[in-house]
């Protein structure tokens, strides 16, 4: 019970709490906040208002720098508790009247526990580096194949030949339900598996292919993996076009099947609408381990005078006719092991017509002037397998490939000009077998890494040219009805190697050591026939080459980072041994060098948005059997060549210096470089021109310099407010190189000068354009005496519409002008896309060349020649496509 | 031209495995799920995402575990010492948060400050702390055993429900939420499109507030949400900006111009309508 007093006193606060609530509703109570025992000010306390012995906050603050507080409270009670809470200190509450008065708190440091609650785990959230994508949230009615889902996952782009990029890197890996099946050649797969089997799509980051290597070495290299709906699933595409004007074709169709143990997939393409098929059974990952190259090279040794082919979109030019049929199976074995089959089949016919106008300088100021009408037919025919049994697992890691590769490649052209016609045939089959091993094994902690190769190759070429040429050389100056080259070339190859990576604090050191033997036979003779008489030149005019080059190397690879600085540093020893002899010739040599190829790049961090990088680097040539033959090889009809001289041998020292700007703020971005190099050559080559244009090559002894440098810059800035981004570019290059040109040394200086322009613009919601343009300038300086400089230009404006979501309407339009002729070689097309219906049926119609340009004319420069080059265009065409999945 | 492309990137991604450091001592670690619909008009869409606050002496930092998991991963294995090639392994092995923004509340200075990755750079914008008009209700009610109060706000064109413990005196709360006198351990908004829960809460003594030293470009609110926006829409003509290279891409077998490839991108993009913040 309240004694007298205290029941006074609280009457009367009553009644004044009552009063000042009729005079000013609000309350405020202020105060300081200190530390009891050191007296200092407290920031950040809590205090809080409540209804009377509650935890009812009826008003609120936090003490300011200087402890000081203040709050205030539209509460009617006549008493409230007034709290102080803080964390490291006891918490205080006193109960005050509701009144605007002044209450100061001092703290008692204490450690108060506050109570804790903890986490439950995540319900099943599996933590790691794949990124898994429901294709249902990527889907929409104009998507059909993978293809059309995966580029537009976050970070996924998709070049123009397939290749898929993630980060800005190709993948590594195209997987289905975990399996290989077509090992690079995605692209198959890709524009083809229908997107309705697949439920999901998988990046796994940083994938680390050999599962034993996995948190060992690491990739930077993403894959993909496609997770199908069913255990198993049948599908395909079926594509079908077809157009005018002559009859065109394009057909596609791909049927897969996948089960839990087995793969297939198959495919049928046919097109004469200027489509390179064969591109859909190119390699498309890049080299998972060393000696499987992505690109495969097929290097002749004979050849027709070709067309060269415009750098314009192929579906211009190309006049072909191509068939390619792939049979792809993987099936799982017993004890974790896989067996793939891979079977490829494509068959071509490519037709080049047109003229060249090659104006030769020689070292005079005279010049020879050699016009070229081109009818040629090029053959593609070649059936490739490869049989590859693979272990991985994360014990062990085996794969090996056995391939066998067939060409039966031929050509055939025809050259009329003023002198006549000639008729060139080029047989150039190509047969190989080839073994890649590799196994990763352990010795003690160290992963060791064994890769060997071996192959097999046979290349029986045979050019027949009529009537005869090089008269002056091959038949004492008297014309001849037909010249006949052939060639055997037999290799054997092996590479053996073993690698192993360790890393000591911020420094990781890779080291590689192996040998590589290449022992090669080449076999060339050259005939001359007249009437029925048939004749073989003998002497210099045969090869009969015995090739031994073996290489032991040693290659240690160490990088260091800190902080802003990045340095890479490679240091590999190399050990060569060449044994090159021609017994009929009489002709040998032995080489045996120990070369030491030091290579450092550094990069630089100067602040937010400058970068600078620098490399240094320097390297050793030496030559190979294609410029190593002591005897003449007829290699086209107007190229006769040899190198009656020591193996070339050259020595390249090499250094670059760039400044990045990068301001991703306003989006403007800046680059300027500079490089330069020098090489050393041991040899000098010789040409000489005659003057119907044949060139006879030949080397001699004689060191010389090769200089270039060039000097870049490109800046690129977006404008927001009128949605439009403007780059520019600029470059210049300078080189310089000495020949001999018809007995006499030359100097040749090759210049030039480039600049480009690019405008994208989304003018609005329907439209928007993008336009590019490309200025060069090239111009040859022989001995000081300048060659005309080249000119040419080149206009691309694209114009977008998209009247609708998923309609597209463009029209896109090239002019390409230059300074050696007046025509101007104007394309426009034309191309609509639309997709309808839920069966995802894809239309498309192009139009493409709607002027009929029948033919373009482009110049291009060598280093003692320009050629004017005229190509005869695929004439106006329009093409409709339906495509559908099986 | 595509060696340029990866040099650009080479560059960026060193800028990326920056150091960190220390910015306070970490004293509780509250961890949220976030519950939300990116799609207004399809409750299908909505997602989970696992976030923390950690609170520190003078800051507290929030934003999702997954991010946090990251950056411990990255401390413990010292990133900023590695090789490229490693330093990529290490992030490969580490989670991805489907939400990057990072939310630093410094009681020194009362600024909130946004950090966020778009595309390929590190942003940032900084705003007053407390600004929020709060109306404490009176009901109350039990979350994890903490007696709740229920208060009430707007906040960029979204009106929330809060629910906070006095048992609890830390002035903060998820997002950019603050400003009550305790721990917010739920917070709403009225359509249910965001939905922060708390989940945990504990006290620790040894810890530390760890931020990266990668690059950051500091710009206000207004650029920022262009940049978003922008990068967003139109990922392929940032990709393409880069003056040096010329990019081409293709799709269904039929090459396209980053304009047409943007307007695909964008049919998705429409769908992400909801942001957390209206305006």
């Amino acid at each position: 019970m309240p004694n007298p007093t205290q029941l006074t006193r609280l009457l009367l606060l009553i009644l004044f709490a009552q009063a000042s609530k009729v005079v000013h509703a609000q309350t405020t109570i202020s105060g300081k906040i200190f530390d009891k025992t050191q007296g200092k000010a407290l920031s950040n306390a809590i205090i809080t208002l409540n209804k009377l012995n509650t935890e009812i906050t009826v008003g609120y603050g936090m003490s300011k720098p200087l402890g000081l507080y203040e709050l205030k409270t539209n509460a009617t009670a006549d008493s409230l508790t007034l709290n102080v809470k803080m964390l490291g200190y006891a918490a205080q509450r006193i109960n005050v009247a509701n009144k605007t008065q002044t209450v100061n708190f001092a703290l008692e440091v204490s450690s108060i526990e506050l109570k804790e609650v903890t986490v439950r785990p995540d319900p099943i959230k599996k933590y790691g580096d794949t990124l898994s994508y429901a294709v249902g949230a990527f889907k929409d009615k104009n998507d059909r194949v993978i293809a059309d889902i995966i580029k537009k996952l976050p970070g996924v782009e998709v070049s123009p030949n397939g290749q898929i990029l993630y980060q800005g890197e190709p993948i590594n890996k195209y997987y289905i339900e975990g399996m290989d099946l077509l090992e690079g050649r995605y692209k198959l797969a890709n524009d083809n598996l229908n997107v309705e089997v697949v439920t999901n799509v998988e990046i796994i980051e940083n994938h680390q292919p050999i599962k034993m290597l996995n948190g060992v070495v690491n990739s930077e290299r993403a894959a993909i993996n496609i997770k199908l709906k069913k255990n198993i699933t049948t599908t395909g595409q079926v594509s079908l076009g077809a157009g005018l004007y002559p009859l065109l074709w394009d057909v596609n169709f791909t049927p897969m099947v996948f089960t839990k143990n087995t793969q297939f997939l198959a495919t049928y393409q046919v097109n004469n609408v200027g489509r390179n098929n064969a591109s859909q059974l190119m390699r498309l990952t890049p080299g998972v381990y060393k000696g499987e190259s992505g690109m495969e090279t097929k290097q002749d040794w004979l050849g027709i005078q070709r067309l060269s082919n415009p750098a314009f979109k192929e579906n211009r030019w190309l006049d072909n006719n191509s068939h390619i049929g792939s049979v792809n199976i993987l099936k799982k074995l017993k004890n974790e092991l896989e067996l793939r089959l891979i079977g490829d089949y494509s068959n071509d016919i490519q037709e080049q017509e047109g003229y060249t106008k090659t104006i030769f300088f020689s070292s005079k100021t005279d010049s020879v002037t050699l016009l070229e009408n081109k009818l040629n037919r090029l053959y593609f025919n070649n059936l490739k397998t490869d049989l590859t049994l693979q272990k991985n697992n994360k014990e062990k890691f085996l794969k090996n490939s056995f391939k066998v590769k067939a060409y039966w490649d031929s050509q055939t052209g025809i050259i009329s000009n003023p002198n006549g016609i000639l008729s060139q045939q080029v047989s150039n089959p190509f047969y190989t077998v080839s073994n890649d091993y590799k196994d990763l094994f352990k010795v003690g902690k160290l992963m060791l890494t064994l890769n060997s190769s071996v192959s097999l190759e046979r290349k029986p070429q045979e050019l027949t040219v009529s009537p005869g040429q090089f008269e002056g050389l091959l038949n004492a100056n008297k014309p001849f009805k037909t010249v006949q080259q052939s060639v055997i070339q037999r290799s054997f190859f092996t590479d053996n190697s073993i690698q192993f990576l360790k890393i000591i604090k911020a420094v990781s050191f890779d080291t590689q050591m192996g040998f590589l033997v290449e022992k090669q036979h080449l076999s060339s003779s050259i005939s001359t026939q007249n009437n029925a008489e048939s004749r073989n030149i003998s002497g210099e005019f045969s090869n009969n080459l015995d090739w031994l080059n073996q290489k032991y190397y040693l290659n240690l690879q160490s990088r260091y980072k800190k902080n802003r600085l990045n340095i890479n540093l490679s240091t590999p020893i190399n050990y060569y041994i060449f044994d090159i002899e021609d017994k009929l010739l009489n002709k040998s040599q032995k080489l045996n060098r120990v070369v030491f190829e030091p290579r450092l790049g550094l990069n630089y961090e100067l602040n937010n948005y400058w970068t600078l990088n620098a490399s240094l680097s320097k390297s050793n040539g030496f030559g190979s059997i294609n410029q190593m033959l002591y005897g003449y090889l007829l290699t086209s009809y107007r190229n006769i060549s040899r190198s009656n001289a020591p193996l070339l041998q050259s020595v390249s020292l090499a250094n670059a210096i760039s400044l990045a700007y990068r301001n991703p703020v306003n989006a403007t971005f800046a680059n300027l470089g500079y490089s330069y190099s020098v090489r050393e050559n041991n040899l000098l080559f010789v040409n000489n021109i005659a003057q119907n244009g044949g060139i006879e090559r030949n080397a001699i002894e004689q060191k010389n310099r090769n200089y270039s440098q060039s000097l870049n810059g490109s800046m690129s800035k977006n404008f927001r407010e009128i949605k439009t981004t403007v780059s520019i570019g600029a470059n210049l290059f300078s080189q310089k190189s000495q020949q001999i040109i018809n007995k006499s040394l030359a100097t040749v200086v090759a210049e030039g000068l480039g600049s480009n322009l690019r405008v994208s613009s989304s003018l609005s919601k329907w439209f928007g354009l993008e336009y590019a343009y490309k200025l060069s300038s090239l111009r040859n300086i022989i001995n000081g005496i300048s060659k005309p400089t080249i000119i040419q230009q080149n206009h691309d404006l694209k114009l977008n519409f998209n009247p609708a979501e998923k309609w597209y309407l463009g029209l896109n339009t090239e002019l390409y002008v230059n300074n050696f002729n007046d025509t101007q070689n104007l394309f426009s097309d034309l191309i609509f896309r639309r997709t309808i219906g839920k069966k995802k049926i894809n239309l498309e119609a192009t139009w493409l060349n709607i002027f009929n340009t029948k033919s373009l004319l482009s110049v291009s420069n060598g280093a003692f020649n320009y050629v004017e080059t005229s190509y005869i265009l695929r004439p106006s065409q329009i093409v409709t496509k339906v495509r559908f999945p099986i | 031209m595509k060696n340029k492309i990866l040099t650009l990137l080479f560059i960026s991604f060193l800028g990326h495995a920056q150091q960190y450091k220390s910015i306070d001592k970490l004293k509780y670690r509250c961890e949220y799920l976030l519950r939300y619909q990116p799609d207004s008009t399809d409750v299908k869409s909505r997602m989970t995402e696992s976030m923390l606050l950690l609170v520190g002496d003078s800051v507290s930092v929030f934003y999702s575990k997954n991010e946090y998991l990251k950056d411990s991963i990255y401390i413990a294995n010292k990133i900023w010492t590695l090789a490229a090639s490693d330093k990529i392994a290490v992030s490969g092995a580490t989670p991805k948060a489907a939400l990057k923004y990072k939310i630093i509340k410094n009681q020194v200075s009362q600024k909130t400050s946004l950090n966020e990755k778009i595309l390929m750079d590190t942003f940032q914008y900084e705003e007053p702390s407390n600004q929020l008009k709060w109306e404490i209700l009176d009901s109350m009610k039990v979350i994890l055993g903490y007696n709740c109060q229920k208060a009430s706000t707007n906040f960029a064109g979204r009106s929330y429900e809060a629910w906070f413990s006095s048992e609890l005196p830390i002035n903060d709360g998820p997002y950019k939420f603050n400003g009550l006198p305790g721990l917010i351990l739920q917070i709403y908004d009225s359509k249910r499109h965001y939905q922060f829960q708390m989940m945990g809460f504990k006290a620790t003594q040894y810890g530390e507030i760890f931020v990266s030293k990668a690059k950051v470009f500091k710009v206000n609110k207004v650029v920022f949400n262009e940049k978003k926006l922008d990068n967003e829409m139109n990922p392929f003509k940032t990709l393409s900006q880069n003056p040096s290279a010329t990019m081409t891409f293709s799709a269904g077998g039929s090459e396209m111009s980053a304009q047409e490839m943007d307007k695909l991108v964008q049919i998705e993009q429409k769908k992400k309508n909801n942001p957390i913040e209206l305006k």
